[in-house]
């Protein structure tokens, strides 16, 4: 989910936007070096932007009936590793504030900071604390997308709060206020995209040895370092 | 796409994007930095008159663009608007919940606020997004020094976008073909499979490109041009008083 074109206080979305810098800085760094290693990478990524773009065009049937999209920022953190996802969503949100009108260009860093350095992060520390349990990949897969989409709803309803503090019961009445109204769509949406994505990946395991290979998808889930 | 068709087909379409973005950019701040719901419905007024009037995209068009964000300022503004732990007026209570609803003077000033700032903010945008082709746009962040790779990530992702949904669009019609849509958990099972498909694809053209690239001496940044466009001084002092003034009676309208 993510906050309309300046809803934000002019203050408020530009302390965002400098809490979201570090995280994009942070990825392009490692995006960098890991395109000097591997080229392809590179074009890669980009692809995987199309893809989250495209993701999120979707539309996701509800159990309440509102339809909502899934953010797939929880399985690019899984497959491409969470750090690279920070300047990916950056593209995507700024895809879709121009494109689709979703979004906007004030708004982008408090986006951006919830969609791409919260929400990734809690996946990736979720996916790998559960595989240590020795839980099954699709259980981790599920928890690590769910976890992710609420924990990005959950900051934006925080940035939310901060910048319109309930006036008689402050920061906190204004937080449940807001989480209360965005969980009618965001808590099935996160069911529902948890549910798609481990159902995604066991038809990427389906997919022929070769197409796999010829595609370059890092399809086994990043164990090791992000 | 909607906006992408007339970004390529507007009357603004051959106007330098600098003065574009200096408009928008202008139009954004002053709606940001305003006090009174005044100026941002001057700010609406203004981008929607030149979007409609000037540049031509069909009043049609641009209302149902409008209304893209009605859901999610529907529901933020009700958040402002009405508060269950106190205020003037006692509305009701939440059903089954027992919790109080109040409405505030204060909080439906602030929603009035937040709708027209909201407005102003979207109108600046709709202007830019309506007039300037993606492409365009890259190069205006060019000049704003966005990292490189950042901009080559965008390019990318543009290039692959029609490609990715063109592919899902026939997909999902297949799917439905078969009645993959028919019930929520073959949608759900039809859309894992549309995704994984996808990721397939569109990884495999990300991968041909690359050797494509290869073959033509790519070494690690891409290159491309952009067009030129004039820049002539009367439209950026235009964009700039038009803007600036607005901006001016934001910091000064106080209340």
């Amino acid at each position: 989910m993510h906050i309309m074109e300046g809803f934000l206080p002019a203050g408020h979305a530009l302390a965002w936007s400098a809490a979201a810098l570090p995280g994009v800085a942070v990825g392009l760094r490692s995006m960098r070096r890991r395109v000097a290693a591997n080229p392809e990478l590179k074009l890669t990524l980009g692809a995987a932007a199309a893809f989250a773009f495209v993701l999120t065009a979707l539309k996701l049937p509800s159990v309440t009936g509102s339809s909502s999209h899934p953010t797939g920022t929880g399985l690019g953190a899984v497959l491409f590793g969470p750090l690279a996802m920070a300047p990916v969503a950056l593209v995507v949100l700024l895809f879709q504030a121009l494109l689709l009108a979703h979004g906007g260009l004030t708004t982008l860093g408090a986006n951006v900071f919830a969609l791409g350095v919260v929400g990734p992060l809690v996946a990736f520390a979720l996916f790998r604390g559960a595989r240590r349990l020795l839980l099954p990949q699709g259980v981790c897969l599920f928890a690590a997308v769910a976890a992710a989409d609420l924990a990005t709803y959950l900051t934006t309803a925080l940035q939310l709060a901060l910048a319109f503090p309930d006036p008689v019961g402050g920061v906190s009445a204004a937080f449940a206020g807001f989480a209360a109204i965005f969980a009618l769509t965001q808590v099935p949406l996160a069911l529902g995209e948890a549910a798609l994505s481990v159902l995604l990946f066991a038809r990427l395991a389906r997919h022929h040895e070769g197409a796999r290979a010829a595609s370059g998808v890092p399809f086994a889930p990043q164990e090791g370092r992000p | 796409m909607l906006i992408d068709r007339y970004a390529y087909g507007n009357r603004w379409r051959e106007i330098h994007p600098v003065v574009k973005g200096t408009l928008a950019g202008l139009g954004l701040a002053a709606s940001l930095a305003a006090a009174t719901p005044l100026v941002p419905l001057l700010v609406m007024a203004l981008m929607g008159g030149a979007a409609v009037g000037a540049a031509g995209i069909p009043l049609r068009v641009y209302l149902r663009l409008l209304l893209v964000p009605a859901g999610f300022l529907l529901a933020g503004v009700a958040g402002l608007a009405f508060s269950c732990s106190g205020g003037d007026l006692l509305i009701g209570t939440v059903p089954g919940l027992q919790l109080p609803v109040f409405a505030s003077g204060a909080g439906l000033n602030r929603a009035a606020l937040v709708l027209a700032r909201s407005g102003g903010a979207v109108a600046s945008l709709y202007l830019l997004a309506l007039t300037t082709p993606l492409t365009e746009i890259v190069g205006l962040l060019r000049r704003l020094k966005v990292p490189h790779l950042l901009l080559e990530l965008m390019v990318l992702a543009y290039r692959q976008l029609f490609a990715c949904l063109e592919l899902a669009r026939d997909i999902s019609v297949a799917q439905q073909a078969r009645l993959g849509h028919a019930t929520a958990g073959n949608r759900l099972r039809s859309l894992a499979a549309l995704g994984a498909n996808l990721i397939v694809r569109s990884q495999w053209r990300a991968r041909q490109l690359h050797r494509g690239l290869l073959a033509r001496g790519f070494e690690d940044e891409l290159c491309w041009l952009e067009p030129e466009r004039s820049l002539p001084a009367r439209h950026l002092i235009l964009a700039v008083l038009s803007g600036g003034s607005l901006l001016l009676l934001a910091l000064l309208v106080r209340g």
